[in-house]
């Protein structure tokens, strides 16, 4: 459609957080849709989300089951077509680019799925599971090369160069995420969408896999999108959030800003629902009510409303605008009073 | 106060389940002990592959028979009427009696735990027919009031539904429902919110605490999940490999964790890993390694080739579970024991 239209005019406000102003993301998403199903009643997985990635920033995307998180980071990177909407990589309309241009670019965009005993060919040893991505990509000329590739990937996620010649089932659940790791980051990408790729995996595997993509994401300047539902993770790694409920965006924060003040009332109950591994905070929070509505039926105006309990006649009405509370904080909510009333 | 006047609900002593296979006799559970008081929750805490699931099993005699478990060790179990019973000792038509009557049991996924081809009402009702004797129609308003009970709307409606029509949390429901018809003295859960989102997890922890406070009914709750933990238990088991390596009181366990194994545990926890408004640790703690094989257990401490502070004495035998202080317990050769009768 309108390739060439994204300019100067940039992001949806000039990022005010200190130096990033003139910076264009690397990753945006412009008011995307993805609807499943029947064109009479679709399944509304993802109804118009807007969000930028800047260069090196870590973006968390949380929400419940059916918050449209995993459909999202797949039609970012173009795994499915998105029904309405853009997604631009250095502000080029990924989804005007032709089959040939977008196999380039794939090198550059990867993927780590949640399950490490799903996502691995069982019949393909390790060297073949990496050497694919090399060869696909023309990224190592001959075997000798191919291999020195493939046993520098391997010890930079913490494996042996000798693992190569195994299988995946001779690898433990936090040894497949690892060769997940491995294999995203055998064509260099410069972005990587991670699709709960800890939820799969025991607490004592968890923090070495957390720890690892830290390293990497240091080491290789890599831009993240990650995808959890795990706030306490969200909360070590991302550097912004972006909370999601029935495929809208409810809320974007920076991370500490998010989880020291909330500032919608279903990020607040997220929050509050999620029980910190202490036993003398006391949470006394009364858990929201209800279930999440089905997205073929979604609630008309604000689709959290049915279980906010600070819902009043006027959320039915329209669906609530993102909007910029503070530099960097947005919320859709139309209830302005409770902000002001919880403000410090 | 009184409470060490009031025997326990449950004592498990030295439990032992085998299992025999093409490559030798697996232990999936070596050794445990525990006791659960009347009114309070046990949490059963470790990862896969820890024992947790065939410690209840065993409990219940649910393993099946096909896979020839080899079962030692005794319990004591206190009916509603005050009857002393061993369970691993009943003939199969006395444990039928207790089982869905004094001792229920939740499981992780209500989709696969529920019978698809009955109505809800019907299932509830079954087990007061069976148990209670009561006839088709005060069976049925019973399963009613169970469901008011349970916090399901409109239950006149919801009665005559079957499961493929409820959401994830109203089948936990039902499920905790079914598990309380006969108004339990034991409830075994076995990740009962795992599978669930975290606000609808809220919802269901609510009801079950709230449930326990009506009845005074025990509960032994499975998870792996330390918030869940930290909130709604009372004393708390930790396993591994098949074995207790710690057994305190929540707070205790949660302030002081004695074997290293819980230690690390706690420590890789992202949402422990600093207190609110301290800077995030550049690292996570992570115990290294995995698990080791079942078939091939290390010879002396199972832990000992992930632990750090593991020293020559830790290859040479299993430690043995000691008391350490007023109803706290360690397996672990550098704690001392609690009174001092005696220099290591």
């Amino acid at each position: 459609m309108q390739a060439a239209s994204a300019s100067s005019s940039a992001a949806t406000a000039p990022a005010a957080v200190q130096s990033a102003a003139a910076e264009r993301p690397l990753i945006e998403v412009r008011h995307l849709k993805r609807y499943f199903g029947t064109n009479d009643k679709p399944v509304r997985a993802v109804d118009d989300v807007s969000f930028a990635i800047r260069t090196g920033e870590t973006l968390g995307l949380v929400g419940e089951s059916g918050s449209g998180k995993s459909t999202i980071g797949r039609t970012v990177l173009r795994l499915i077509e998105p029904t309405d909407g853009q997604v631009l990589y250095r502000g080029e309309d990924i989804g005007a680019l032709s089959a040939e241009r977008m196999r380039r670019l794939r090198s550059k965009l990867q993927i780590i799925f949640q399950d490490p005993y799903a996502s691995l060919n069982p019949k393909m040893r390790i060297s073949a599971i990496l050497g694919e991505a090399l060869s696909t990509h023309g990224l190592a000329k001959g075997p000798g090369e191919r291999d020195r590739r493939i046993a520098e990937l391997l010890e930079t996620v913490g494996l042996r160069a000798e693992h190569a010649s195994r299988f995946p089932h001779e690898f433990s659940g936090g040894q497949r995420q690892r060769i997940g790791v491995a294999r995203a980051l055998a064509v260099e990408p410069e972005f990587i969408v991670a699709d709960e790729p800890l939820s799969a995996l025991d607490v004592s595997i968890q923090s070495q896999v957390i720890n690892l993509l830290a390293d990497l994401r240091e080491r290789l300047s890599l831009t993240m999108l990650f995808i959890s539902h795990d706030l306490d993770v969200v909360e070590y790694l991302c550097d912004r959030v972006v909370v999601l409920y029935l495929g809208r965006v409810m809320e974007v924060a920076p991370t500490a800003q998010l989880f020291e003040r909330p500032l919608h009332p279903y990020t607040q109950a997220l929050l509050a629902a999620s029980p910190k591994p202490d036993p003398l905070i006391e949470n006394e929070a009364v858990p929201l009510k209800g279930d999440i509505p089905s997205p073929m039926a979604p609630p008309s105006g604000c689709v959290f409303r049915t279980r906010c309990p600070h819902a009043i006649e006027a959320c039915s009405q329209a669906v609530p605008t993102l909007d910029e509370e503070s530099p960097g904080r947005f919320t859709a909510c139309i209830r302005k009073d409770l902000l002001t009333a919880i403000a410090p | 106060m009184t409470q060490h006047l009031v025997p326990p609900r449950l004592v498990v002593r030295n439990l032992s389940t085998s299992f025999p296979t093409e490559d030798g006799l697996v232990r999936s559970v070596a050794d445990v002990s525990f006791t659960i008081q009347p009114g309070k929750t046990s949490a059963l805490v470790g990862e896969s592959g820890s024992g947790k699931s065939v410690t209840s099993l065993t409990l219940m005699r649910l393993l099946p028979k096909t896979a020839q478990p080899q079962v030692s060790g005794q319990t004591r179990f206190i009916t509603r009427a005050g009857r002393e019973v061993d369970l691993l000792e009943l003939s199969d038509r006395e444990m039928r009696g207790l089982r869905g009557n004094e001792l229920s049991m939740i499981f992780q996924e209500p989709m696969t735990s529920l019978n698809p081809v009955f109505t809800v009402g019907e299932q509830i009702a079954e087990s007061v027919r069976l148990h209670k004797g009561l006839d088709r129609r005060a069976a049925l308003a019973h399963a009613r009031r169970m469901l008011d009970l349970v916090e399901i709307p409109a239950s006149a409606q919801r009665i005559n539904e079957y499961p493929h029509q409820l959401s994830g949390g109203m089948r936990q429901r039902v499920m905790i429902a079914l598990a309380m018809a006969c108004d339990p003295t034991l409830l075994i859960a076995d990740e009962p919110t795992t599978a669930l989102d975290v606000t609808i997890q809220a919802q269901i922890l609510v009801l079950m605490r709230r449930l326990q406070a009506e009845t005074g009914m025990s509960i032994l709750f499975i998870t792996h999940n330390l918030g869940v933990v930290a909130h709604h238990a009372d004393d708390v088991v930790v396993m591994y490999a098949g074995r207790v390596v710690e057994r305190a009181p929540v707070r205790p366990l949660f302030a002081a964790p004695e074997h290293p194994y819980t230690q690390g545990l706690l420590a890789c926890l992202p949402g422990k890993a600093h207190a609110a408004g301290a800077p995030k640790p550049k690292r996570l703690f992570a115990i290294r390694g995995q698990v080791s094989s079942p078939l091939s257990p290390p010879p002396g401490c199972a832990f000992e080739p992930r632990c750090d502070q593991a020293i020559p004495l830790c290859q040479q035998a299993m430690p043995a579970l000691i008391d350490t202080g007023p109803s706290r317990q360690a397996r672990c050769v550098h704690v001392p024991p609690m009174a001092v009768p005696q220099a290591a």
